[in-house]
């Protein structure tokens, strides 16, 4: 417990926050418009991040392409192939359940992640090095801001990640579409009822989280020298959760939030000496704000529980 | 109780109609099924088990330690409706209690106790130190519903499994102290969300504030709950030191005491626990907290009793049974207790139809039979499995082709057994396929392909279906051919990048991937297909078996 080093272990806090927040707001419009956890969500993270990696794999040896423009195509690549494939289990797996019971959705739920993580290492047996990812990533050159290390893909990270909840809360309170999703949200059958064509909110739904949870994928692939596997999604996925439910559960700034205060509470557990229960704290978090404040910081505490 | 002589609440009458709570058989009746059971075990450990091989014995003890444990979360999930999806927890509780007291306690060869005796102590030491685990969880449950309860309870696991993976004596253990203190935390806790109950709700500013000062009282009290208990108990509980339960890699060495049987008489157990108790008063009022909870609560039903009983129980249940897989694995690692561990369970219990007795049963048996038998699943080459996925493609669109137009209609109720065995010959005769041409699977799936699709033509063209089919039946072919030709640009010309590399070479694939896959997919399609389980609320019964046959109606529940 080295005071000193608390700034730094912050610093990497935030990053790791800002990739959680990502996976949040997708979690967090999918619960809203479906009442649904998208267990599958965190493997789109997954897939994101393979993505990414294949992106660069075709374009990193022919050196022609600008560095930059070859981390914004990772992004884009990322995010549209997760869209796609959002929209994909949404259509194969979610749609035919629309009005089971939502255990059984979720059970289905349970079953997409399994099949997307044991399917996908049916295709890449051979686990990818990541340290191409990191080495095409030129915006890690660490800057020295009052004594603390600091990444320019540090803040990189954290301007996209505030960008995207800045479109997606204009996309959701100031678009007709996004008015039919904060109504589908409120009441699922009264907005089918008003009109609202509820397939396509729940579509456009899940291309927009899916697409974000694909942003994350490439952020972490390319910022943390973790090597990739077909399970490395699956934690974040489930912190990201924590982090939507501490944030209150349909709400945009609040998702983020979380996913913040979830990274920093992450880094600061390892920062105490206590590394082996870093994957705790998460829950333990989870569980005092479940009992204390249900609807979550920003969210409202009537009928959530 | 004071619940047995409420007046019973609407739902529950409702229920009542059903077959399932009349009066049960005489009791000269249960007196002979509990004499030809134990015959039956008897002739079981006398007769049958000294042949099993070992692969057998395992078969059958994981499905029915699986089922025991579905039954016991059928308890929770299924009976009292709290979603709880850290049943894995429990067991892993039981487990490595039973395993650090016989490793510490028990010594084999001369055995210091006689081994049956030790095992049934252990079992009940598993089952106590699960129930005292299924109290603490059953404390959020208080104030949690739905999907909420379902994060709670999975974080519930997810900490036990992290907490036991760093308690390897060393550094980052903690010590018997801090345990007691964590209890200690956990019943001025539950105290004090007794408490809450009583206290008044503001609304906005207000309430933010007095709700951040319940916060702080509330942390301050458990601080000095665990302050108490270390300056009572942190010098004496010292000699103990840390707690030391291997870690990462578990209990090893633990005594081999379990047999079979013992592993039938607690699944027969836990049957009956369930049964017995749905047919009592206690039992009627857990069906209604799963009902109404409002509801139940206004008849006079005690909904927090209820539901800390239905967790203390299903948390014992699944203790006892880590306790016997302790004792039958010989070593206890947290890597098998994982997180899908938890979702393999709440699957049995939702596919054998949520509340169902005979369901979870059922199911837990069937699903880890599935789950080992694919096992046995042949390494099949890369390209094969692509074929593969064409062909399960191919059959699924013909068979929705065939179906919407009613050639495949079927009267009566006989329509889904004819249907699963229907699927069955399919399955054995391509499986026969596969063992007879082992050389190359694809030619195999090819001519399948090939005669699918020249069946569905020809009946197309002769018979009276629509001619306006036909153009779609055109395109789809051909998609299907193209599908088949881009496999040849994709070999020849992605070799660059590695990962697709070894989608298209020749390479063998990993026996448990394919496993896991097959598995979720079936998980998905039953889900898709019969989202309210296999049996729905029905229990085992003969005039359900009538019923399923197509003989008679059921009664309507």
């Amino acid at each position: 417990m080295d005071w000193g080093q608390l700034p730094q272990y912050l610093v990497l806090g935030v990053q790791l926050g800002a990739v959680y927040a990502l996976i949040a707001l997708g979690y967090t419009m999918v619960y809203g418009v479906l009442r649904l956890i998208n267990f599958a969500h965190g493997d789109v993270f997954m897939i994101g991040a393979y993505l990414a990696y294949y992106t660069s794999m075709v374009w990193f040896d022919r050196h022609a392409i600008n560095p930059y423009l070859m981390l914004g195509m990772m992004l884009l690549m990322a995010m549209i192939g997760c869209a796609v494939l959002g929209v994909v289990i949404e259509r194969l797996a979610y749609r035919p359940l629309r009005s089971a019971p939502r255990i059984s959705v979720l059970i289905t739920a349970v079953g997409v992640s399994l099949f997307i993580e044991y399917a996908g290492r049916l295709v890449v047996q051979t686990s990818p090095q990541p340290s191409i990812v990191q080495e095409v990533n030129v915006l890690a050159k660490p800057m020295n801001i009052w004594g603390i290390n600091v990444e320019q893909s540090q803040i990189a990270v954290l301007a996209v990640v505030l960008v995207l909840m800045g479109l997606l809360f204009f996309y959701v309170t100031r678009t007709s579409m996004g008015r039919a999703m904060r109504a589908v949200s409120h009441d699922f059958n009264t907005a089918s009822l008003m009109g609202v064509n509820v397939d396509r909110v729940v579509v456009v739904t899940f291309i927009i989280g899916s697409a974000l949870a694909g942003a994350g994928g490439m952020l972490q692939a390319t910022s943390f020298g973790s090597p990739l596997n077909t399970f490395y999604g699956l934690l974040p996925g489930v912190k990201a959760f924590v982090a939507a439910v501490l944030g209150g559960i349909g709400n945009i700034p609040g998702a983020v939030v979380g996913g913040l205060i979830m990274g920093v509470a992450e880094t600061a557990v390892v920062w105490a000496g206590y590394a082996g229960y870093k994957d705790a704290v998460a829950f333990v978090i989870l569980i005092v704000i479940l009992l204390f404040r249900p609807g979550g910081l920003f969210g409202s505490t009537a009928e959530k529980v | 109780m004071s619940e047995s002589t409420s007046p019973l609440p609407h739902p529950i009458e409702s229920i009542m109609k059903g077959s399932r709570y009349q009066a049960g058989p005489f009791w000269i009746a249960r007196v002979l099924s509990l004499i030809a059971t134990i015959a039956l075990l008897y002739g079981f450990h006398q007769f049958i088990a000294p042949k099993l091989g070992i692969y057998d014995v395992r078969l059958i003890v994981l499905s029915l330690l699986f089922a025991t444990l579905a039954v016991s979360l059928n308890l929770i999930n299924g009976i009292t409706g709290q979603f709880s999806v850290g049943h894995a927890a429990f067991y892993l509780i039981g487990a490595i209690t039973a395993g650090k007291l016989s490793t510490t306690f028990y010594t084999p060869n001369p055995g210091n106790y006689n081994p049956q005796v030790w095992l049934v102590l252990m079992i009940f030491a598993g089952g106590a130190a699960a129930a005292i685990a299924g109290l603490l969880v059953g404390l959020p449950s208080l104030r949690l519903r739905g999907d909420y309860l379902a994060v709670a309870t999975l974080g519930f696991g997810e900490i036990v499994n992290v907490f036991l993976r760093n308690q390897d004596g060393k550094s980052q253990a903690i010590t018997l102290t801090a345990v007691v203190a964590l209890i200690a935390i956990s019943i001025v806790l539950y105290l004090y969300i007794l408490l809450l109950k009583r206290l008044p709700v503001y609304k906005g500013f207000k309430g933010f504030a007095f709700g951040m000062l319940k916060l702080i009282v509330a942390l301050a009290a458990m601080r000095l709950a665990a302050w108490g208990v270390f300056a009572a108990l942190g010098p004496s509980l010292d000699k103990f030191g840390r707690l030391d339960t291997g870690g990462a890699i578990g209990l090893v060495g633990v005594p081999k005491l379990t047999q079979i049987y013992f592993i039938i008489l607690l699944f027969i157990g836990t049957i009956a626990i369930s049964r017995n108790l749905l047919k009592s008063a206690h039992g009627l009022s857990f069906l209604a907290v799963r009902e109404d909870e409002l509801a139940a609560d206004a008849t006079g039903v005690s909904t927090t009793n209820v539901k800390v009983t239905a967790f203390a129980i299903g948390a014992a249940i699944a203790g006892m049974a880590g306790a016997l897989f302790a004792h039958y694995n010989g070593s206890v690692s947290p890597d098998d207790f994982k997180m899908d561990v938890s979702f393999m369970l709440v699957a049995m219990v939702v596919i054998g139809g949520t509340g169902s007795i005979t369901g979870a049963a059922l199911a837990g048996i069937g699903l880890k039979l599935l789950e080992e038998g694919l096992r046995k699943l042949p390494q099949i080459p890369a390209v094969d499995l692509f074929s593969l996925v064409i062909a399960a493609i191919v059959l699924f669109a013909a068979y929705r082709f065939v179906s919407q137009r009613g050639w495949l209609k079927i009267d009566g109720g006989l329509k889904v057994p004819l249907t699963v065995l229907g699927a069955l010959a399919c399955l054995g005769v391509g499986w026969l396929g596969y063992l007879t041409t082992k050389a190359d699977l694809s030619w195999v799936l090819r001519i399948g392909i090939l005669a699918v699709l020249a069946g569905t033509l020809i009946g197309l063209l002769f018979t009276k279906a629509r001619p306006a089919a036909l153009p779609r039946f055109g395109l789809f072919a051909a998609c299907l051919y193209v599908v088949t030709l881009l496999k040849v640009p994709i070999s020849s010309g992605m070799h660059s990048i590695s990962g697709i590399e070894n989608l298209i070479g020749k390479t063998m694939y990993n026996p448990s991937d394919l496993r896991w896959a097959v598995f979720s997919i079936a998980l998905v399609f039953v889900m898709i297909l019969r989202s309210q389980g296999l049996l729905g609320h029905h229990e085992f019964s003969w005039s359900f078996v009538k019923s399923f046959l197509g003989k008679r109606e059921l009664a309507p529940a």
